[in-house]
């Protein structure tokens, strides 16, 4: 799900900025926001899609440890490596969250022709931070379950 | 024990609001006698731009002065500055601003957690071209100009048939060489230290806002500080800002000459150019809020 | 401070995704310097929604689309016709391309993501080794910051009142003369690679081979036109450059729109990677600047009261170290106000200085511990980054030994302030 979601953000960016050069160029017309919502789009886009690096393993990590170790070595490893990664993931949802709190009480909204109040963009960080930390406890699940299988998952990296 | 404040500003240290920064720092050491330490950072190096009214709010940063045009994102009255043909000339809007109404727009930013300190001031607000000056709305008129975002701003150039366009201040320059865009509206103070005056051709003194900068800080870093520090601090913030003031002319008209010396032309409007630009002018200031109305009824009289 | 790099390093070292280690030590810094903690999301948020940053998820959208609807495949095999059966061809060509896209884009980061996607694959199937084929594409993109555009060269010129003009102009001859060097090593190397060679082609073949891929060939034309007529900006190149690829792919490759889906959520994926890192990277250093630490190197640098020669060289090992945690804009912006005057005073002309100190920045992007190069190189070719830092060794040394010709041979100065 947030996979086409991060696709389609990706694309709303570009067709956005595609538009304001056409409306600019061709009929002379400048609306200012539309940068505005492009980059809120693209950040939708990144933000979405981190979870999905998170389930897929694809994120770039160092491995020089985790070479070095045995199996069991490194499934000790993995595990704290996980539960480190989901004390951050609950802290961005923690933090968004406030951030979010503190938009609404702030009121402040961007400048120019289309007025976009910050709160509304600043919720994906919430969002973000729920996702990861879903796919986080999904993959100390698996890790639980079946952990040869999450050791051998695909090296760092490697998008499928 | 000492306080130490952050205060994180967007501009160069060597531009006119960096040396009153740095001013004000020296300032308040001396009138608290080093009780109290300012660490100044320019260049937008500790928080970006766009975020520094919020970081101030939050207390991550203590002191800010961001151009009076970001706080219309929390209050609309700061587009006062922007309103086109208003000021008579950049000396008048210094008075404006030190008085009354000065002190409602610092004064009204309690409400987000953040205590005014002071205005202070950059320059005039002018049409700048890479081809013939804009003297009236017909040479403006199909042209691409580059403005910060501001509503009334954005509507004057519209109304004289120009596109407004936003850009990032970093592909300004590139985009004035290459004609992507045909001209600038922005202070001379900020276009002579960003070089664009080697290209751009004119400048044109019509008054369309004046630059300026909120500074403001964190309620409860103020709060920090004992009576005697907050009226050190004060006397400092008083000091600074009127060096400001003293200094502000002088900036423009070196602004100016530098500009001059780059090849620029720089035109003033004949009356007959001016009366064209009025009904322009007249039409933005209607679709202000009824508070920005009363303020320009007073600045007008 | 100590606390920030400690969370950094351990978690990093322990295998976290580098990502998450940064974004740790950040809110281990947020914490500790009691800042209110909606600021680590604040901060993250507002540094992914800057619109200097959005060319670099659509150029690599752009890679993605080229490289998904085969139009980089006939790239490659008109490269291969023309000049297949020489070894040191392709490694030459990857770094014509990659010189050539980043000073376009002027983004290190989005050239490494885009011509790496395409041009690493294809030589390491071709039988160069990994570490050569990857430490190369990590060097050549830097070049981008130093043949104009280039975003930095106009922050310094913003900061140290100089010419914008005079900096290009001073920058360009660097430019080329790097990106001639590396192709010097890429050929020698190359040539000394055992590859699979192809034979000969016939010109007929040759021709052939560059119809098919006209298509492709023209994009650089179109962005390159497009910035020059003043048609779009550099960023807005970007967006072009995905609707042309989108068009290509349609047209001349047949692709059906069906494939747009894929295509996207592949660049979706890598661009987050890429910016998650470059945001979390920036929300470190936030705690470097806050703490004052490089202004505290510098001002003790500054004190030493050095010679010409000694202050050149003291500049460039504090820039190389700024380089590893900072990114090149901050540094500029923290050093510049309190370097001007001492420029001044050691008689070193701010424009030659800006050269030097932009081919400096190149190093910063491929030398550990945050190097961004490397990271997007790891995420777009899978190569484990510890396996791309070693590969990107034998460059920084390249660029280590250009740095110091341009210092302190006679006469560089000279020619490359008035050539
Ligand atoms: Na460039
Ligand atoms: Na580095």
């Amino acid at each position: 799900m947030e996979e086409q979601a991060g696709g389609l953000f990706l694309f709303v960016a570009v067709a956005l900025v595609f538009a304001q050069i056409v409306l600019r160029v061709v009929f002379n017309i400048g609306i200012s926001g539309v940068y505005e919502l492009a980059t809120f789009s693209a950040t939708f886009s990144v933000l979405l899609t981190a979870s999905l690096g998170v389930k897929r393993n694809t994120h770039v990590r160092v491995d020089i440890l985790r070479n070095l170790l045995s199996r069991r070595g490194a499934l000790v490893l993995e595990t704290v490596v996980q539960v480190l990664m989901l004390t951050v993931s609950l802290a961005l949802l923690y933090s968004g969250w406030l951030l979010v709190d503190e938009s609404l009480l702030f009121g402040d909204h961007t400048t120019g022709t289309i007025e976009i109040p910050m709160w509304a963009p600043q919720l994906i960080m919430p969002i973000a931070g729920a996702l990861l930390t879903l796919r986080t406890l999904q993959r100390i699940l698996s890790l639980i379950r079946t952990p040869d299988a999450v050791l051998q998952s695909p090296t760092p990296g490697a998008v499928d | 024990q000492e306080i130490v404040f952050k205060l994180a500003h967007e501009a160069p240290a060597t531009a006119i609001k960096g040396r009153t920064a740095d001013l004000f720092a020296e300032l308040v050491a001396k009138y608290t006698d080093g009780s109290v330490k300012i660490e100044v950072y320019p260049g937008g190096q500790l928080v970006p731009t766009v975020e520094e009214i919020r970081a101030a709010a939050r207390g991550q940063v203590d002191i800010i002065a961001p151009y009076t045009s970001y706080y219309s994102s929390i209050d609309p009255l700061w587009d006062i500055f922007y309103q086109p043909m208003l000021f008579s000339s950049p000396k008048q809007a210094m008075e404006v601003f030190s008085g009354e109404i000065g002190q409602k727009l610092l004064a009204n930013l309690e409400s987000r957690r953040l205590k005014g300190l002071a205005i202070w001031h950059d320059g005039p607000v002018y049409t700048f071209t890479t081809d013939k000056p804009a003297t009236t709305p017909d040479v403006l008129s199909g042209m691409k100009v580059r403005v910060a975002p501001s509503k009334p701003l954005e509507s004057m150039l519209s109304k004289a048939g120009a596109a407004p366009i936003s850009m990032p201040a970093t592909e300004v320059y590139l985009a004035l060489q290459q004609g992507t865009v045909d001209g600038v509206v922005t202070t001379p103070t900020y276009a002579a230290p960003a070089r664009w005056g080697e290209v751009l051709k004119t400048m044109t003194r019509a008054l369309w806002g004046v630059g300026g900068y909120g500074v403001a800080m964190n309620a409860k870093s103020f709060a920090s500080m004992s009576a005697e520090q907050q009226e050190g601090f004060l006397r400092a913030m008083k000091e600074a800002t009127e060096w400001n003031q003293a200094q502000t002319l002088e900036n423009i008209a070196k602004s100016e000459s530098m500009l001059k010396e780059s090849g620029m032309t720089i035109v003033d409007l004949t009356d007959e150019q001016k009366a064209a630009w009025m009904p322009l002018a007249e039409a933005v200031w209607a679709e202000q809020s009824d508070d920005i109305k009363a303020m320009i009824d007073t600045i007008r009289q | 401070m100590w606390l920030s790099l400690g969370l950094f390093a351990g978690g990093a070292l322990l295998g976290a995704p580098i990502a998450f280690a940064l974004v740790l030590a950040g809110f281990g810094y947020m914490l500790v310097a009691g800042d209110y903690p909606s600021s680590v999301s604040a901060y993250l948020f507002a540094t992914l929604n800057s619109s200097t940053l959005l060319s670099i998820p659509f150029f690599i959208l752009a890679a993605e689309i080229l490289n998904q609807s085969g139009a980089t495949r006939s790239l490659v095999k008109m490269i291969d016709a023309w000049i297949g059966h020489n070894s040191g061809g392709l490694p030459v060509v990857a770094v014509v391309a990659v010189a050539f896209f980043s000073a376009i884009c002027g983004s290190s980061a989005a050239t490494a993501a885009a011509i790496g996607s395409i041009m690493i694959p294809e030589m390491i199937e071709r039988g160069y080794g990994r570490r050569f084929s990857i430490g190369l594409i990590a060097a050549a993109g830097g070049i981008g910051i130093l043949i104009p555009p280039s975003i930095p060269l106009i922050v310094y010129g913003m900061v140290a009142e100089t010419s914008i003009a005079a900096l290009f102009s001073a920058a360009t001859l660097p430019g080329i003369a790097l990106a001639a060097i590396l192709c010097a090593i890429a050929y020698v190397v190359g040539r000394r690679t055992e590859t699979a060679r192809s034979p000969r082609r016939s010109w007929a073949e040759r021709v052939t081979a560059t119809r098919r891929s006209l298509g492709i060939l023209f994009l650089p034309v179109i962005i390159l036109g497009g910035i020059y007529s003043g048609i779009f900006t550099p960023t807005e190149s970007a967006a072009i450059a995905c609707i042309y690829a989108l068009l290509l792919a349609v047209t001349v490759h047949r692709v059906s729109l069906t494939a747009l889906p894929r295509m996207l959520t592949t660049a979706a994926a890598t661009a987050s990677m890429v910016m998650l890192i470059l945001a979390a990277a920036n929300l470190f250093s936030y705690g470097l600047t806050a703490e004052r630490v490089p202004h505290a190197v510098f001002e003790w640098l500054m004190a030493l009261e050095l010679d010409r020669w000694q202050l050149l060289l003291g500049l460039m090992l504090f820039f190389v170290l700024a380089g590893m945690f900072l990114e090149v804009i901050s540094i500029i912006l923290i050093t510049m106000p309190i370097l001007l005057p001492v420029l001044a005073a050691s008689g070193i002309d701010p424009i030659y200085f800006a050269v030097l100190l932009v081919v400096n920045m190149e190093l910063a992007v491929i030398t550990p511990p945050i190097g961004l190069n490397l990271f997007v190189i790891s995420a777009v070719s899978g190569v484990p980054v510890t396996e791309v830092i070693r590969g990107a060794v034998p460059f920084v040394a390249v660029i280590v030994v250009f740095l110091l010709a341009l210092m302190y041979l006679p006469g560089v100065e000279r020619l490359v302030l008035s050539w």
